[in-house]
């Protein structure tokens, strides 16, 4: 059984714990930022940053809403980023945790075309062309322990375990955030293993919130591993 | 922090530096236009109100370039206690 997250954003109040936990575990540096007018900082994912809440002033239905997305990899099911660079040596999913991993080798990989290839925007390399991003703290999660971001948020916006549990958190979640935002939805949850949970459409959160509809940038790997999808959907619904 | 009502008339942008005075002092520091400052009536006037927050520079970041609101606030307190009373107090805001 491969582990999921949820992420209930109805629930984050941006206090920024998971970015500071990420960063302390993984022991990445600060970023040097500057005030750029909003609370954000970072402005954006970084080959140090692998975690980072994007917030967001909308006016919805007459109302200025402040929204909160602590944006991070969806660990996707099927990854196009896996299917793209095609070397598991530089690219793979751990078979217990579902975690989608990078390996030092993926500086041999042509990082622009593994980012173009994220629906959610997500990979970020080094200037020699290493790419990282969130590995789920495999290292934490096959010893017993939550991911660092799960483990600190206060709110119980970050939640983590075995997927058929979070499917099942995620559905009472949504029901209870439902009440206060009726158009409150699940992103994308079948295609990943980071399920967001968000109180208004997702294009008020950040550009790659949710999966577009039309692909992109598909790679001759991604094109095989499509045409044996309905065998690959039954084998990942295994776990 | 400051209302998009007080920034358009005073002419300041999102992100951009700004001089805060009071009597005591003068500051600079980064302009956040938000919506989420409003302003409000008071006797049929408008009042603007800016929000800063006493920790945003001094000793962090390490090049020492941003400075501590304290410059402005005023040394009046409560005549008991003594408790400074530095919380709300008149400023002027403008574009550097």
């Amino acid at each position: 059984m491969s582990k999921s997250f949820l992420v209930d954003t109805t629930l984050c109040t941006a206090c920024r714990g998971c970015q500071v936990a990420c960063k302390q575990w993984h022991d990445l540096p600060a970023e040097e930022t500057v005030n750029r007018g909003s609370y954000q900082n970072p402005a954006d994912l970084s080959f140090d940053t692998y975690k980072l809440v994007r917030m967001r002033e909308e006016v919805v239905d007459g109302k200025l809403r402040w929204l909160f997305f602590p944006d991070q990899c969806r660990h996707c099911v099927e990854p196009p980023c896996q299917d793209t660079a095609g070397d598991e040596s530089a690219i793979f999913t751990n078979a217990s945790t579902g975690a989608v991993m990078y390996t030092a080798n993926t500086r041999n990989l042509d990082a622009g075309e593994i980012r173009q290839s994220c629906p959610y925007d997500i990979p970020r390399q080094a200037k020699d062309g290493t790419i990282a991003k969130c590995d789920m703290c495999n290292d934490r999660v096959e010893n017993g322990l939550e991911p660092a971001c799960v483990k600190v948020c206060p709110t119980g916006a970050m939640n983590f375990g075995d997927r058929d549990d979070i499917m099942e958190l995620a559905q009472k979640h949504l029901a209870a955030a439902q009440k206060k935002f009726p158009n409150a939805t699940l992103l994308d949850p079948d295609d990943v293993r980071t399920v967001y949970l968000v109180g208004f459409d997702p294009n008020f959160y950040h550009e790659y919130a949710v999966a577009s509809a039309t692909e992109y940038g598909i790679s001759r790997h991604a094109a095989l591993r499509k045409m044996f999808r309905p065998l690959t959907g039954i084998v990942s619904q295994l776990g | 922090e400051m209302s998009e009502q007080l920034a358009r008339l005073k002419g300041i942008k999102n992100g951009e530096r700004v001089n805060v005075s009071s009597p005591r002092g003068a500051l600079e520091c980064t302009a956040i236009v938000t919506k989420r400052f409003q302003p409000f009536k008071i006797g049929g006037a408008d009042i603007h109100q800016v929000g800063i927050p006493w920790h945003f520079g001094w000793v962090k970041p390490v090049n020492g370039q941003e400075e501590s609101a304290n410059l402005l606030t005023p040394a009046t307190g409560d005549p008991n206690t003594r408790i400074p009373e530095t919380k709300a107090f008149m400023v002027n805001v403008a574009k550097i």
